[in-house]
């Protein structure tokens, strides 16, 4: 990128000394390099977990879930975003929203966990970049 | 002492295409390659079904009726899976040769002998949980039993597999044909079967590498050296410095107009000069080829080729576009259905050579200003956002087919994986 233009009198820079790098999100939100993915949600049955139609998830695969978690989990050729809890042989996926019930896993082998979703980007005012 | 890794990518084309399809997970997958032609990559449940390099049309009736899902060839996704893979495998060793998109060499003298099996059993969990790819893993004392030790691990649940010494490999290689053992190759195994009547890779292991050397040449000789536990082809811990840059492809149909061909042309060495300043390389050669279709006897046969020196070392777009577009109309012969296309820079040289110009106003710190604003724009908005219209728009006519390409899951904002809220 072209460097900015810089003054070539008056005073000095007084804050020279003190700059530091710019914030960077990419920094601040991803943990784990290799093993982190972008995901798209589509759907409201998340909305309650701040997760709405078209918003970005950030998926660690690094980290593994623990229950009450929200995860991006397979299931019957699909994924879904749920909040995943261990049942005795099997798993509920929690849905939030009062229109859609929960999904009841009755097998281990029936359901696999991709990733744990670590952040949501959102956008508040409905328009799509 | 097995000190030596080869980490391994199973099936790696079908693998990165599963990543995200779970629906995929037991059927069987194949990718095709360029143009969709023949078959580069097999999922496990694939390989009965169709042998490797077969063109996929050959085979239309057997996919189907095994529901076989045919993909081609995403290198965008494959590419920085491949990166992530390489990354993970960075942090079990200071020392690895990156040998192709799916394998990699690993050196592994800084971990106790002891240890060495386990850590590689723990990077291939490392890499199958946060990646999502599954590798097989061999271990040995040279490069050649390592990849030996890898095609064992493939056949077993846990993925890895170790030879300790040369001779823990010999019942293995009793069993091997040559042809099946790394760099031999059909043409050598076949001479090695008729002038020697050597066979399996214990013969081979225990051949006198005198004769081998004389009437094989050194590098079979190596590799004898390799079999029995004599490292004679070293790690390679950086790319050597290229001699030549070749882009060829063969058209997604036939062209007939010099328009679309010096089109391709451009395309093409846009794509290799890409390569070069990627190298910090400038070359001194260009040069274009055309053909027809070899196969296609219905239709009048060319072949011709054109090469352009430089005055100067360059590797500035416009001139090496402006210099291919003037090659491809001298070959051109009108009234002839071309099938592909190749562009070759070669005579490459370091890049440093011709920078450090004492002028502020020489031409060719414009030129590398120009060069640098398209790669931060390339580097910042995508490959694509920017680019030079001689090289034609997003699809035309002559692209290659790919009618079964995946999204870029990983590199386009517009193709991220979606998950059903």
């Amino acid at each position: 990128m072209p460097e900015p233009t810089k003054p070539t009198t008056g005073f000095p820079n007084p804050a020279t000394d003190h700059a530091e790098r710019n914030l960077n999100l990419h920094q601040y939100a991803v943990r784990h390099e290799e093993a982190t993915f972008f995901w798209r949600a589509r759907g409201e049955a998340m909305r309650e977990a701040g997760i709405t139609d078209g918003d970005l998830l950030i998926v660690d695969r690094f980290v593994d879930a623990r229950p009450g978690d929200v995860v991006v989990v397979a299931v019957a050729g699909e994924f879904l975003v749920r909040r995943w809890r261990r049942e005795a042989d099997g798993a509920l996926l929690y849905t939030e929203h009062p229109d859609y019930p929960p999904l009841v896993i009755s097998s281990e082998t029936d359901y696999q966990i991709w990733g744990t979703v670590i952040w949501v980007l959102h956008n508040p005012n409905r328009r799509r970049r | 002492m097995s000190n030596l890794a080869l980490c391994d990518c199973d099936s790696f084309y079908c693998s990165c295409e599963r990543l995200f399809r779970s629906d995929l997970t037991h059927r069987p997958v194949v990718v095709a390659g360029n143009n969709d032609g023949c078959v580069v990559s097999r999922s496990k449940e694939a390989k009965p079904i169709i042998p490797t390099g077969a063109p996929i049309h050959e085979y239309r009736r057997q996919l189907q009726e095994y529901g076989v899902v045919v993909f081609s060839s995403n290198y965008a996704l494959y590419q920085e899976v491949s990166s992530r893979v390489q990354s993970v495998m960075s942090r079990y060793t200071g020392k690895q040769e990156i040998f192709s998109i799916d394998e990699s060499f690993l050196d592994l003298s800084a971990i106790p002998p002891g240890e060495r099996a386990a850590a590689m059993s723990e990077l291939r969990g490392a890499i199958l949980h946060e990646v999502g790819i599954p590798v097989s893993i061999g271990l040995a004392p040279t490069k050649v039993l390592s990849k030996l030790a890898s095609h064992v691990a493939k056949s077993l649940p846990e993925g890895v597999h170790g030879f300790a010494d040369a001779a823990a490999a010999d019942d293995i290689l009793s069993i091997t044909p040559c042809d099946e053992i790394w760099y031999v190759g059909p043409a050598r195994s076949r001479q090695l079967r008729e002038e020697m009547g050597i066979t399996s890779g214990l013969q081979l292991k225990r051949a006198d590498i005198i004769r081998i050397r004389r009437r094989l040449h050194v590098p079979v000789a190596r590799i004898v050296c390799e079999l029995r536990g004599i490292p004679a082809l070293p790690l390679h811990t950086s790319a050597p410095a290229r001699k030549e840059i070749m882009c060829a492809r063969a058209f997604g149909k036939l062209v007939t107009t010099l328009a679309d061909l010096q089109e391709a042309v451009a395309r093409y060495t846009a794509d290799a000069t890409r390569r070069l300043l990627a190298g910090h390389q400038v070359c001194g050669t260009l040069s274009v080829s055309l053909m027809t279709n070899g196969f296609r006897t219905d239709l009048p046969q060319y072949r011709a080729s054109c090469i352009v020196p430089f005055d100067r070392p360059t590797n500035y777009i416009p001139d090496l576009i402006t210099a291919a577009r003037a090659a491809a109309a001298q070959i051109f012969k009108p009234g002839i259905s071309y099938y592909r296309a190749g562009v070759m820079l070669s005579d490459l040289d370091s890049d440093t050579l011709i920078q450090g110009s004492l002028f502020a106003d020489d031409p060719d710190d414009k030129q590398r200003r120009l060069l640098a604003v398209i790669a931060a724009i390339e580097a910042k908005f995508g490959k694509g956002a920017i680019y030079f219209a001689a090289t034609g728009g997003s699809s035309p006519p002559w692209a290659m087919r790919q009618n079964q390409l995946s999204p870029r899951y990983l590199t386009r904002w517009s193709d991220l994986p979606v998950a059903r809220a």
